[in-house]
């Protein structure tokens, strides 16, 4: 009689070489799972901070002399501000609300000057301190 | 004559051969896409930083320092690790600052960034 289908030894084979080969590869496939959320999260910075850079200066052009900045923003002689919301998890630029979301940070706004302040900025491993400057000469 | 069934050493090699061509293909787009993000990832910080260093430059100079007289060490003070390289250019024109910007992780997907600011 011809027998068809998988012996009992070939399946014990088969599943022996899977566990072998997912032994291997499941801490590869963790590290791949773990690099693609840190991925996701690069892009999310990189955009969150792309439009928020575009909306600083184009705010700050219009903006005057900086009359005080802390904690909660900045404060501008023409009644213009940027606030801080949500505990620095938002901030308002003019009319528009940006959402800090991943790893992207802003925080730590200090007067330098009277056209001038300072933020603390995160982007992945860098922390950066930008110098903000009011007026027209945004080129 | 029994008819031989299963694969022949030829069919093996070649499926063998095809799933390491696909796994190295897979392998070599994720490196791909790894420093595609690195790279916009530098070129966000570029950004800033640049900004920030105009800004330092244009400060600097209101409050009475030369152009000749600025110095690369406060504009590498506003990037808090060392993976930034910052240089000022020598002034070739009067009242033109060059600033440069690199970033010394960037391997062989390093980029040099580069700015003018004028200051007249």
């Amino acid at each position: 009689m011809k027998s068809s289908g998988f012996t009992l030894i070939e399946l014990m084979i088969v599943i022996a070489l899977l566990s072998i080969t997912m032994t291997y590869l499941y801490p590869a496939m963790q590290s791949v799972v773990q690099q693609d959320r840190h991925q996701q999260f690069a892009l999310k910075d990189a955009a969150t901070l792309s439009n928020f850079y575009g909306l600083m200066t184009r705010e700050l052009r219009l903006c005057q002399n900086v009359v005080s900045a802390d904690e909660k923003g900045v404060r501008f002689s023409d009644d213009r501000a940027i606030k801080v919301l949500d505990g620095g998890k938002s901030i308002a630029i003019g009319t528009r609300v940006i959402r800090l979301e991943s790893g992207a940070r802003v925080w730590g706004f200090e007067k330098v000057d009277d056209r001038t302040f300072s933020t603390q900025i995160r982007n992945g491993s860098d922390k950066i301190r930008v110098l903000w400057r009011t007026g027209a000469d945004h080129e | 004559m029994k008819t031989r069934t299963g694969m022949t050493l030829m069919e093996m090699s070649l499926t063998i051969m095809l799933a390491s061509i696909v796994l190295s293909a897979l392998f070599n787009l994720s490196d791909i896409q790894r420093n595609v993000i690195r790279r916009l990832q530098h070129n966000t910080s570029a950004i800033y930083l640049l900004e920030s260093c105009k800004n330092q430059i244009k400060y600097e100079i209101d409050h009475g320092t030369a152009p000749a007289d600025l110095s690369a060490e406060s504009l590498a003070a506003l990037v808090e690790n060392q993976d930034w390289k910052i240089e000022l250019l020598p002034q070739t024109e009067p009242g033109k600052v060059v600033v440069t910007l690199q970033n010394l992780k960037g391997g062989r997907f390093g980029v040099i960034y580069q700015m003018e600011v004028k200051t007249q």
